[in-house]
Formats: structure tokens, sequence, C-alpha cells
């Protein structure tokens, strides 16, 4: 085979020399003339409805330039990447959905002064309910964080007949697993700088979803996508967590606001309780097979928690539910995946998008048939490992190459290498 | 407010300014000096992203007022490259694959120089125990690890 | 942060400052003062920063103690060979601090100011049956350490006053000591508990003995009832183990953030008896683990 140019070489990071000098311009390092720098107000309470907000007393701050409430938004105070059920800032009788949900932007000379601007500005909410396990969110009586209730989609997989099914199995399995919220940490905090150039609005950030967050932009702005411009600064890790609009539409709003260039960062406390965070799961699985170990039924019920809003959260419960049943064949299968609003803080994407979550309960599940079965744990894989020409849980026929049970041998061959008898 | 002046050496420059003793280092590096190269990542110890070498040590620059700074000496990031020529744990990080984001690389490199300044031959145990105030979230930790060994090899030559 | 400051260049200077000064916090490596003074968690008027004082530095034996200035960082204290020779304890304590950049500016007077219950120096220092120094312009006294923690965060040391010196016990031979910390994780990690023991043999005889354990307590705490009862007891596992449940029975910890008080009384068992055992097997050996 002839030689090629990437695949098996050592190739160079195109900007990885500036990131060894230390050169490489991430949205933080952005300085710009006249540049002013934004903070957010954030609520305090997780579920509530807003009655005032006074902000005459933050503007009359000396080096402050602009203190913005949803009044302030020229178009549609909503976003979000798959539904738009996400405000911008929460103005007068509008809902606050979680602890942190942004009311009001201030931009000012200094950092210092923002926050001091922060300080002043009196806000009224009047205290709702609020409900932090999607368990009780998905009860009747349950505090609405929404009009049309907390189930905000519903995944079903069916396949064959899964209750008759169940009584053929020798062998069930039923067990419920849990995992928690995680948050994606990445070392580089949210960040970005807002210029107006004419009537176009320039914004540098850090983020996956640029062409995204031109959209949110331009649609909160009200203004045409020719006006909004997103420049990806260099990104100090995402992980999942920067494909949602962040800073992005304040400093916008901001920068149209003054007429001058506006920073905002954020600390690591405002990143860590304001933006989004893996999905944590309560998953009840029933897995039940043959004495053999060939896998007949399987059933799942899937509850993600959202949080406050959507996210990537109905396409991270999709994921959930055809990832639900692993790499194996099984005939009958039953899958239900539920994604639930919560006053937490909104889930979205993290590397695997549900996919690991339900790793951790499928794998368990045949460990434990295994060990009912007094088979090995690899052999009861290799029974049910999805081959080509296998049918998945949605109907999916592998046509090409499947390689998990030519992994499993040489895994095994690897292992027996190091642990010889103890294998 | 009652500034003060401080005289150091930055990456082998002298510097004469006047600051207010509240002006962390990390500031007075990144906002009045302009080297962006040293980053804020926790702003409390934990990252290790403001990592800075003062008089051979490293700290964090985030936990370090300005005022205190006087008659040391302090190198960031932009003081290891000679001009074009990378130092060879620059070098070493871009051949090995170290560095992914990218954020976290300035402090890592710095708390590898302070190391190797100190232990030119460390073991992979040593070099862990030397980034252990320095996270790296793209979990590139092994190819930083042989990053670091490399560059041990290099400068021993 | 908005505050005066002051960098006083000698002791006399410092206590000069010190005696006319309300309201202040002292600056030794502000690895805790100035994260908590950016969270606004204090927000003192005045910050008096001790760097400059020469007279709070350095580390040197006199014939049964060290004498260690307040100032010396965790690292300096680590790599010392006077410690690593007759306080190793303490450098092992020192070693599990933080992070190198939170141990290389911060020092064992801070960590004891600080009056955390979790500090890694401190049941080290106990088990070293550390005398402090204070200083305040016009009196000069010394206090066992235990007796300077009144709760957490909160010293008995009052304005004007100031620690300007630790004598640490030297370990001699027929003596042993050894520090055991469970934090989440190697490094950056505050401890979940963290135990130091300390004792003296006489062939097969436990002589003398200190146990000290941080984060079981709102100050760190010796166990000085199990140290009386191992007092004249076999040094063996059947006594150690014994002990251990002693220990474990002894404190009486707390739920929070870290861990929870269960989690803190199962693994304190196991923290003394790790640690007589190490202790005990040290002291056997020739003068310490040089």
């Amino acid at each position: 085979m002839s030689q090629l140019k990437v695949v098996g070489q050592n190739v160079k990071k195109k900007d990885v020399k500036e990131k060894v000098l230390g050169t490489a311009i991430f949205a933080a390092d952005i300085k710009m003339d006249g540049m002013l720098y934004g903070k957010t107000l954030r609520s305090k309470v997780p579920h509530g409805i807003v009655k005032k907000i006074n902000v005459s007393q933050a503007l009359e701050l000396p080096g402050v330039h602009a203190v913005l409430t949803e009044q302030d938004i020229p178009g549609v105070n909503k976003a979000g990447i798959i539904v738009k059920d996400e405000p911008v800032l929460v103005g007068i009788g509008q809902r606050i959905r979680k602890i942190g949900d942004p009311l009001a932007i201030v931009a000012a000379e200094t950092e210092e002064i923002a926050e001091a601007a922060l300080d002043l500005i009196e806000v009224e909410v009047e205290e709702l309910p609020a409900v932090f396990s999607p368990l009780d969110a998905m009860k009747d009586d349950a505090p609405k964080l929404y009009e049309k209730g907390n189930i905000m989609a519903v995944r079903r997989i069916v396949k064959g007949d899964v209750a008759e099914a169940f009584k053929n199995c020798d062998v069930i399995v039923e067990q419920d697993y849990t995992t928690s919220m995680v948050e994606h940490a990445y070392i580089e905090t949210e960040a970005g700088v807002a210029k107006m150039e004419g009537d176009v609005v320039n914004v540098w950030v850090c983020t996956q979803n640029p062409h995204y967050d031109r959209k949110d932009v331009a649609y909160n702005l009200n203004i045409g996508l020719n006006q909004a411009r997103i420049i990806q600064t260099t990104t100090g890790g995402g992980f999942g967590g920067k494909l949602d609009v962040t800073v992005h539409v304040h400093v916008a709003l901001l920068a149209k606001a003054t007429k001058r260039p506006v920073k905002m960062v954020y600390s690591r406390r405002e990143s860590i309780s304001n933006t989004v965070k893996r999905h944590p799961f309560i998953m009840k699985y029933k897995t039940g097979c043959d004495k053999d170990g060939k896998l007949i039924a399987w059933q799942t019920e899937i509850i993600g928690d959202t949080g406050a809003y959507a996210s990537y959260g109905p396409g991270t419960l999709t994921r959930a539910a055809v990832h639900a049943t692993g790499p194996y064949e099984i005939p009958n299968v039953k899958v239900e995946a539920y994604t639930v609003y919560t006053n937490n803080p909104q889930a979205g994407a993290m590397r695997g998008f549900g996919v690991p979550q339900v790793a951790f309960a499928h794998e368990s599940q045949m460990n434990l048939l295994a060990e009912k079965l007094g088979i090995s744990p690899l052999e009861i894989r290799m029974k049910n490992a999805f081959i080509p020409g296998s049918i998945t849980a949605t109907g999916s026929k592998l046509e090409h190459s499947v390689g998990l049970k030519s992994t499993m041998e040489s895994a095994k061959q690897a292992a027996e290498k190091v642990l010889g008898d103890k294998f | 407010m009652n500034k003060k002046l401080i005289k150091f050496t930055l990456n082998d420059k002298e510097y004469k300014v006047e600051v207010e003793p509240q002006v962390l280092l990390v500031d007075l590096i990144r906002e009045e000096l302009g080297l962006t190269g040293t980053k804020v990542g926790c702003g409390e110890g934990e990252c290790g992203a403001c990592t800075v070498i003062m008089d051979g040590k490293t700290v964090n620059s985030c936990m370090v007022l300005a005022v205190t700074v006087d008659g040391k000496k302090i190198t960031t990031i932009e003081g290891l490259a000679k001009g074009e020529e990378l130092h060879p744990l620059q070098k070493s990080f871009v051949e090995e694959g170290a560095v992914q984001c990218g954020f976290c690389t300035p402090g890592m490199i710095l708390s590898s120089k302070a190391l190797l300044d100190e232990n030119p031959n460390p073991t992979p145990e040593e070099i862990k125990k030397g980034l252990s105030g320095n996270l790296c979230r793209c979990t590139g930790y092994a190819k930083i690890v042989k990053a670091v060994e490399k560059a041990s090899k290099e400068l021993n030559k | 942060m908005n505050f005066e400051y002051y960098n006083p260049k000698s002791m006399e200077e410092l206590l000069n400052v010190l005696d006319n000064l309300r309201n202040y916090y002292f600056l030794a490596g502000g690895t805790d003062i100035v994260v908590k003074m950016k969270d606004k968690i204090v927000s003192p008027q005045n910050i008096v920063d001790l760097n400059d004082v020469q007279e709070l530095k350095g580390i040197s034996s006199e014939e049964d103690h060290l004498n260690i200035g307040p100032l010396a960082t965790h690292t300096e204290i680590e790599e010392s060979d006077l410690v690593k020779k007759y306080a190793y304890v303490l450098a092992e304590a020192a070693a599990q601090v933080g992070s190198p950049q939170i141990r290389n500016i911060g020092t064992v007077g801070g960590n004891i100011g600080n009056a955390s219950p979790a500090a890694d120096t401190v049941p080290a220092l106990l088990v070293l049956d550390t005398t402090v120094q204070i200083e305040s312009k016009n009196h000069k006294e010394e206090k066992n350490l235990l007796d300077i923690f009144k709760g957490p965060g909160k010293t008995f040391l009052t304005e004007g006053q100031v620690i300007t010196k630790l004598k640490v016990r030297s370990i001699k031979e027929g003596e042993g000591a050894a520090f055991v910390k469970m934090g989440k994780r190697k490094a950056l990690a505050i401890s979940v508990i963290n135990c130091a023991v300390w004792l003296r043999v006489d062939k097969d005889e436990i002589v003398e003995v200190r146990i000290a354990f941080g984060s079981v307590a709102p100050t760190p705490i010796r166990l000085l009832e199990v140290e009386k009862w191992l007092k004249g007891q076999k040094a063996e596992d059947d006594v150690f183990k014994q002990a251990a449940q002693m220990a474990q029975d002894a404190i009486k910890p707390i739920d929070d953030i870290r861990s929870t008080a269960e989690y803190r009384s199962t693994t304190a068992a196991s923290l003394v008896y790790q640690g007589l055992k190490t202790a005990l097997q040290r002291a056997r050996e020739e003068v310490g683990n040089e």
C-alpha cells in the first residue's frame, strides 16, 4: 500500500505552535480599545415568577454603560438548540426555572464596577415550589415548569412482544441503575467579546457550534443572519458543553446597546452552576435469556433529568434509547426513554450523549445474567454479540462489517497473555 | 488608592510598575503587561492553568498578590522560546501530541520546566507528582508525561 | 478586595504595626486568604504581609528539638535535611498538602493560623509535641500547639499576637512516627481524614505514644485516652487493633461535603492501625527513615 499522508502518520495540530508558545488567542485573551466588561445578574431561587426588576440605581453608578433586561431584547426572548425554551433574560411576569437564570446584564468600564452594579439591581420574585427529582416531576401533582407539563419528550422502541417473551425466559435479571449529574469542567470557562461593525455584530467566542450560535444571535437581536458573525476563538475544551449559547447573545446585546466592544468571562463558579451538565439517568432494566444464555427479551425504562431547559435533552434520550440494549441482538425489545424537566441545572450534550449511562446498565445486566447462569461474562457476550446480518432493536440490518466478536477474541488473547491461569 | 512601586524580572526583562496592593499577579501579567499565555481556569489554585515560575518554584499566579513579587524573578510561557526556536519542552509537547485544547498547556510546560530544572532525570512517577497541580480535561496526561520524558533526554544530551 | 497593605521589614517593625492595628489578616503564602478575599468570604480592612520578616523564616536544630520558622513553606519542610532526619513525619505530612504550586508558597505557620480542622501538617506537629512561640509588642509566651485551636478557622491568638517560632521535638532512637491521609485523590484533595502517630518503644513495650487526628472534630485533636491505654502495653498487632477500635469509638466526626461521619469513623480505625504499625517499624529501624 502506498504511504498515506495523514492516516498512520504523526500529524501536528494546525495551531499547536501557538499553543505551546502561549500566543494562541482564547476569548478571554482578547482586548480591544474601549472595551467594556459584562456581568450577569442571576436568580437565587430555583422556581418563581419575576415581579419586579429595578435597574435605575445600577445605571447611575459611574462607569456603568448599560443595564439590560428582557424589555431590551429586540427579537425573540428564546434560545435553545433543539427546542427554543430557554429565555435570554427572564422578564417581569415571566418564570424562573432554575437557580442562575439570567435576569439582567450589565456593561461597565471594569469587571469590578459591573459586579458592583449587579448588587444595585432590585429584584422581587414570587417563589414557587420547586421539584428536583425527575420521578417527582413526572407525578400529576408536581409543580409544573411548563404549561404542557414536565415530561418534555418520550422515545419508544418496540420490537417483537416482550410481555410474551419474558414467559419463555429461563433466567431473568431485574435491576435499577442511577447515574449522576456530571460537569464537563473544561479548563477554559465560557468567554466572548462582541463588537459592532456598522450594523453587523461580531462575536468572538469559545464555542463548538458557531453556525447555531449565529442563528440565535440574529433571532434574539432581530437582525438578519448576514448581520450576525460568530468567530470561533481557540476553544479551551468543550466536550459537548460549549454547544449551547452562554455569553454569546448577552455580549451581542450589550455591544449593540453601548456601541462599544464588550467582553464577558464566566468565573468557574458561574460556569459550573449555570451551564449544561451530563444527564443524570434513572434506569430500570429487565433482561431475560434461555438456559444457554441466548437473550430473548429486554425491557428498559430510562428517565433522564434534563433540568430546567431542554438543551440537547431529547437528542440525548433518543440516543440512550437506541443504545439501551447494547451491541446485542435481541428478538423482543421494549424501551421507553423520558426527557423530564426539573428545577435542576439544564443537562445537555456531554461526551457520548447518553450512551455512557446506558452502557453502565446494559453491561451490568450481562454480567448479572452470566453470574446467574454460571457462565463467563465473555461467553454470554459472544453468544449475543452483533454480527453481520444482525437486526438491531430499532430494526436496522447490519449489512457491513461488525468487529465486536473479533475484538473480544483479541482482547481475550491479550488478557490471557497477561493473566495466564487467572483469566 | 495606595499604589506601591515594585521592581521585578519577568522573562529576563526588568520591570518597574506601580500596582494597587489588591491586584493579583495573574492580572498584572495578563491585563497590565499584556502577556496572555498565562491562563485563568478556576481562580483558586485547583487547576494550575495560571502557573508561573517564581524564583525557580512554580506558583499559582491567581493566588499571589502582585505587590509581593517585588525583587523576584518570574518566568511565564512567553519566556521559554528563544525567538523562533522552541524550548525543548515546547518541542516535545508538539511532537508527542501532548497538546489538545491548549488551555492547560502553558501551565503544564512551566510545571515541567521547574521539575526538570531541579530534577533533570525524573521517573514517570516523579513527573506525575511534578504535574499533580495541573489539570488537563482533554485527558492527554499519558502523552504529557511522555513529552516531559522526551524533553528530559533532549536536555541531558 | 479593598485593604490597606502593610509590609514590615523586621520583627520589631511587625510587632509595632500589630500593636496599633485592628481588623487585619496576615499574608504568608496567601493560598487561603487570597482566595477567601476574592470570594468575599472575608473582607479585612488591613493585610499584614509577613514575607519580609526574616526572623520568621528558616529551619535549625537544637539539642532535642527543631526550630521551624512559621514562614517555612511546605516544600522547604518536605525537602529539609533536618526535618527529614529529625521530624520526618512532618515532612511526610507537608508533602501531602495541596499541589506543588501550593506547597511552594503555602507555609506551616499559615496552616496553623488558618486553623482548618483538616490541615495536614497539624497532626504531625501535634504528635511531635510542638510548642508554639507567640509574640506581641511587650510579651512573649510559649503554648502547646494543641492549646492554640478554638474552632474551625479560629485560634486563641488575639490581635497584636503573631506566631514567631515552632519548637518541634526531634525523633530519637527507639522512637518512630507516621502520617496517614485519606483524600479523594492524591493531589489537591483536602483531607477527608488524616492521622499522625508517634511512639517510643523499649524492647516490646510501648513506653510513650501520641496519636493525632484531623478532620474528625472542629479542631485537630489528640486521642489522650487511647494514648493512656496504650502506654505500657506490648507493641504488637492485637494491641494495635484494639487501639484502632478504641480510636474509632472515641471520635465523633460529622457529615460534610467531603465525606460522611460513618466513613470517617471506619477509616479512623484503619488509619490508627496503619500509623501504629508503620511508626513501630520505623522505631525499630536504626534512626528513623533517613
